[in-house]
């Protein structure tokens, strides 16, 4: 039986490995926030160096800034329910050279999740996925085939680009990210992610890259909250304007969101364009 | 140490090896222990010396009991008490620092810092049962097995029974008159290897592509976020959470069956099927079989189980589950899940005489699967939301929100919950078939399918790893 069942398995891994061999450039929609960051950070992570010039690293509100509204040269590794501190110790990780990093200031209070680190670049799972496509997120049977139904159908058509939720609820969970973002969390604590975000910005400016910040629009009576005002204030004092360059937001009022953070496709479209010249006018001259 | 991880694989591999050489047989037992202090040490090696007390305090006691001059019913009680002020100093201090001092006294702070050290409910209850059985079987010769004269080997076998890795942090909890007469020589020949690879398999595949995927999409069950959802979708994730904490804990436990099989340990079945069971009573048989079973042994007919009138028999029943409730969490909200439990199983009883259907047809034992299966998945909200508030919430909002319309996202989350507690379904079903099935040669004939299906699901669709949910207990 336990010969059997393990030539079955066998036999499975590699109709499916041809399958996803034949299939790997299939369009992939994520189940969810959590798996979209790990196909995320996995085609990064296992990708070649040379892909891309520019990184946008930040929360799920770069995020929003899809893969097909940024220039080709463009990687987002902004990851849902994280920060852009994450995404630099990505980068550390990985070695990363010579490129334009924009970083999304928005969600910086956000510690690292050791987890997803430990995930990806430990032993012997980065070497298993790696070479082996199939142990990928990407090819997860579910998402797989959600992806290809969803391919086939064209469903992404029918998403509707000004979706928001209904006034009420829309009402309610403003009010709830008012409170949020006029709470200030722990001081020490933006501090010590800021220090974090520091120490991989110093090692990513050695290995020649060059840095620039930026800051994701969201619903008008959040822009200027307690929150947001000592996010602004603690990373211009660390990393001065005269040194980084800076994109600025200061027109909330003119985009849309779906929930008071996270833009509608149409305004997380215009904004990448915003974003694309942005990093496109940054002069690197390390480069 | 997750079961999942590649340390772990790593542990039980070279303890593998080195316990079946040839020149370690007479060191087996102190590889097994080592590897489990190692295993135990692994996250916080502090909390080692807690565990190393622990065993020290039972060494001595049982010791006591059966050897000592002393009253030895005092002697065991004083063990009881000991294993039980362990378990309370660190499991209860912060509720109770938390529910009894101000916010700002000093004491109340430095209860609620007290670490909860993994598997101390596990543990200190295996303690209990080594105490309690050597009290309780006398001059007999299985007493003599359970603790020798030789104190060394009475300290080794302890050790070995209260640390034993794979069954440590969440169990199954095993009683000392099961194991301790295992602890012998053992040999390759003797693995039962079918039995611990469908265990294996099974026991992963729960976990890592059941537990670990469904957990992404019951992950909404918090506040605020649950308030914005529609009634289908909450339902649908108290479904989906029923099916996780299922696929998590029975997983752990064939996991933890498999790894002692494989070093020639047989621990019994902590999980029977439970979704199948027609009445509360059939669920506690089937759910977490060693703790209702060590709760009935010492703590229910101890207390005089239904021996002392129906009266008796309720308050028993009642106080058994209430405390079960509070030996999984330090949190108000599991000793109202207990009591939950307790008044279920109490009115299920009153109820009995009165039952007038004489024929269980099938359909009425599908309904009453049904009825049992709904109300103890609207208990699991206890765990998911051990504040209390928010359990209130989150069934106000099912009522509330029928008029909530759901986005092709919710629908296609409602799809995926059900496609990821499919196999539960389908393992409940199968055990189903294969009971009342005359042909079992057929349904054996597909198992090395099914098993190489889940090998292959574990390769390529495990969620993200995280702790098991009985590991907070």
């Amino acid at each position: 039986m336990v010969g059997k069942s393990i030539l079955t398995f066998f036999i499975l891994v590699g109709l499916y490995s041809i399958i996803a061999n034949l299939d790997r450039n299939n369009k992939f929609v994520a189940l969810n926030q959590n798996q979209g960051n790990k196909v995320s950070l996995q085609e990064f992570v296992y990708a070649s160096e040379d892909e891309y010039e520019t990184i946008i690293l930040g929360s799920s509100m770069a995020y929003r800034m899809k893969s097909f509204m940024l220039p080709k040269s463009y990687y987002n590794l902004a990851l849902g329910g994280s920060s852009s501190i994450l995404g630099s110790e990505i980068l550390v990780r990985k070695k990363t050279k010579k490129k334009k990093i924009l970083i999304e200031t928005n969600m910086i209070f956000r510690e690292v999740s050791g987890a997803m680190i430990k995930d990806l670049f430990s032993e012997p799972s980065y070497s298993i996925k790696k070479n082996v496509l199939i142990s990928r997120d990407r090819f997860k049977i579910v998402p797989f085939l959600v992806s290809k139904g969803s391919s086939l159908m064209e469903l992404n058509k029918k998403v509707n680009r000004n979706y928001t939720l209904d006034s009420s609820r829309f009402q309610k969970i403003l009010e709830s990210q008012k409170s949020t973002f006029n709470t200030l969390p722990n001081h020490s604590k933006i501090e010590k992610c800021i220090k974090n975000l520091k120490e991989n910005i110093d090692i990513l400016i050695e290995s020649n890259n060059c840095i620039a910040f930026f800051e994701m629009p969201m619903h008008d009576a959040l822009c200027n909250t307690t929150l947001m005002n000592e996010i602004r204030q603690q990373i211009s004092s660390t990393f001065p304007q005269s040194e980084y360059p800076y994109f600025f937001i200061d027109d909330c009022f003119n985009y849309t969101t779906t929930d008071g953070v996270h833009l509608i496709p149409n305004d997380a479209e215009k904004m990448s364009t915003l974003i694309a010249e942005f990093g496109d006018s940054i002069l690197c001259s390390k480069n | 140490m997750l079961f999942n991880s590649f340390t772990f694989v790593l542990l039980v591999l070279v303890s593998f090896l080195l316990y079946y050489l040839p020149l370690m047989k007479k060191l087996q037992v102190g590889i097994l222990i080592l590897a489990s202090f190692i295993f135990y040490a692994a996250n916080n090696p502090v909390l080692l010396i807690l565990l190393i007390c622990s065993i020290l305090i039972n060494i001595v006691v049982s010791y006591l009991v059966v050897y000592g001059k002393g009253n030895k019913k005092a002697i065991a009680t004083l063990g009881v008490v000991l294993n039980l002020g362990i378990l309370a100093f660190f499991k209860y201090s912060p509720l109770i620092g938390r529910s009894f001092f101000p916010e700002n006294s000093s004491v109340g702070e430095l209860l609620v810092q007290i670490p909860l050290p993994i598997g101390i409910s596990f543990f200190t209850f295996q303690g209990i049962s080594l105490v309690v059985d050597t009290f309780k079987q006398g001059q007999t010769d299985q007493y003599k097995s359970l603790v020798p004269k030789h104190l060394f080997k009475h300290s080794v076998q302890t050790s070995l029974f209260i640390s034993f890795f794979p069954q440590l942090v969440a169990g199954p909890i095993v009683k000392s008159k099961d194991f301790i007469p295992q602890i012998t020589a053992k040999f390759l020949y003797q693995i039962r290897w079918e039995q611990c690879f469908k265990n294996l398999t099974t026991g992963y595949f729960l976990k890592m592509v059941v537990a670990d995927n469904l957990k992404d999409f019951t992950s909404g069950m918090a506040l605020p976020y649950f308030e914005l959802k529609s009634s289908l979708n909450l339902f649908a994730m108290l479904f989906g959470y029923s099916m996780q904490i299922f696929a998590d804990f029975a997983g752990y436990s064939l996991i933890a069956i498999g790894i002692a099989g494989l070093f020639g340990y047989y621990l019994r079945d902590n999980f029977m099927f439970p979704y199948i069971s027609q009445s509360f009573s059939e669920f506690w048989r089937r759910w977490h079989i060693s703790l209702s079973s060590f709760l009935k042994e010492y703590l229910y007919i101890p207390l005089g189980g239904n021996r002392k009138g129906n009266f008796r028999t309720y308050f028993n029943l009642f106080i058994t589950m209430v405390l079960g409730g509070l030996w999984h969490g330090a949190a108000w909200s599991y000793a109202v899940w207990g009591i939950y439990h307790g008044l279920a199983l109490a009115i299920e009883r009153l109820l009995k005489p009165i039952n007038t259907f004489k024929q269980d047809t099938p359909i009425r034992k599908v309904l009453n699967a049904i009825f049992v299966f709904s109300l103890v998945s609207l208990g699991w909200l206890l765990f998911k939301l051990p504040n209390f508030n928010e359990v209130i919430l989150y069934i106000k909002a099912f009522f509330n929100n029928f008029a909530v319309p759901l986005s092709i996202r919710d629908y296609r989350d409602i799809l995926l919950v059900i496609i990821y507690s499919s196999p539960i379904i389908f393992y409940h079903f199968y055990y189903l078939l294969k009971r009342h099935s005359i042909k079992k040669e057929h349904l054996q004939k597909l198992e090395p399918i099914i098993y190489g299906v889940m090998l292959f699901c574990i390769l390529t669709s495990s969620g993200s790893s995280q702790d098991f949910i009985y590991f907070q207990f």
